[in-house]
């Protein structure tokens, strides 16, 4: 135990004083609880946590009364949430893959257009009615180019010549 | 301060066994704390900034513990020192769900119940009693409880160190401090 006033200094003994009596007042003026009522409290409230836990218990074996089919593959409410989130996040996953439009070259592969036909004028044309010859690349965006089924159309001639007026020739 | 429960013998841990001791705590006795619960309020009381109700729910929480097991006296230090810093502990609790409580109040309640709460005042004469009060109360938090625990609860500054968790020499160096704040406050009102 210190003594901290012990080596003889007046001033530190009665500073010792002072904050002794300081904290012994604050005592003083609050009622200070008696240990068996404080300890009453303590039981009543462990009773209190024992019986809502035995409560919660009960209710989660029972499924908040419907019987469990298969007791086995019963899951609790927080894993099967965990669960879920994984699905999700893998089904995003899987499903951002080959979900962004796709590139110019591949819209023109795709489409079957003529060579030396852009994209653009491929649209234009299409838009101008010659969407039988080929799929107007609008039809590509925004769905992923793996969905494309693109067999079966014809596939026109590499005698396509440059620029929009030749290739309209094709119509 | 806790300890692990290891298998039953005349050991807990370091701490003896005792013949009454608590289920969960078999090194602390219900007799035990009792000689030691008049302290340990006063000192929850200090921890609370004197709120008679919250330095109860502080004490309530740290017995709780002690009787469910969640703070387990290992026997490295004494009784008392690991009961201060047991209610130490459950009063940052307290006061961490107070101030949350306040600022959930101040966002989504009535201003006038979101004000922190007021210590409670006592005289107002300007006796050396007062001007004590009000030099401790302007040491930082940390400084004011070392001078209770030195020298109002009788701990080894080694002991305080261990009840605030904190490194001895910092605890030496900030008793010092405190010390010779309150002394140097008490010596100008003097003059």
């Amino acid at each position: 135990m210190s003594s901290p006033g012990k080596h003889g200094d007046p001033g530190a003994e009665k500073l010792e004083a002072h904050v002794r009596a300081h904290f012994e007042a604050l005592r003083r003026v609050s009622a200070v609880p008696s240990f068996d009522s404080v300890m009453m409290q303590v039981e009543a409230e462990r009773a209190h946590s024992k019986r809502k836990r035995a409560e919660h218990t009960r209710a989660k074996g029972t499924n908040a009364g419907i019987p469990a089919i298969n007791p086995g593959l019963r899951v609790s409410g927080l894993r099967a949430c965990a669960l879920a989130a994984g699905l999700l996040v893998v089904l995003i996953v899987l499903g951002t893959d080959g979900g962004a439009p796709p590139s110019e070259s591949e819209v023109t592969r795709l489409a079957r257009l003529p060579a030396g036909v852009s994209v653009s004028e491929g649209t234009l044309l299409a838009e101008l009615g010659g969407t039988t010859r080929w799929r107007a690349p609008s039809d590509y965006w925004p769905v992923a180019p793996a969905d494309l089924d693109v067999l079966g159309m014809p596939v026109l001639g590499t005698g396509a010549t440059d620029g929009i007026e030749e290739t309209a020739r094709w119509l | 301060m806790k300890g692990g429960f290891g298998a039953q013998s005349d050991k807990f841990n370091g701490a003896a066994m005792i013949e009454d001791g608590l289920d969960n705590n078999p090194g602390v006795s219900r007799e035990a704390l009792a000689a030691l619960h008049e302290g340990a309020f006063g000192w929850a009381l200090s921890l609370t900034g004197g709120r008679t109700n919250a330095a109860e729910d502080v004490m309530q929480q740290a017995y709780l513990s002690i009787v469910d097991g969640t703070a387990r006296f290992d026997g490295h230090a004494s009784l008392k020192t690991w009961l201060y810093a047991v209610i130490r502990n459950a009063a940052r609790h307290q006061l961490r769900r107070e101030r949350l409580e306040r600022l959930w109040i101040a966002r989504f309640g009535t201003p006038d119940a979101a004000a922190e709460p007021e210590e409670p005042t006592r005289g107002g004469d300007d006796s050396v009693a007062v001007r004590v009060r009000r030099a401790i109360r302007q040491l930082p938090r940390r400084q004011r409880d070392l001078l209770e625990l030195v020298i109002d609860a009788e701990f080894t500054i080694e002991q305080a160190a261990s009840v605030l968790g904190i490194s001895l020499g910092t605890a030496r160096t900030h008793y010092h401090r405190a010390k010779q704040s309150v002394r140097r406050r008490l010596e100008e009102n003097d003059e």
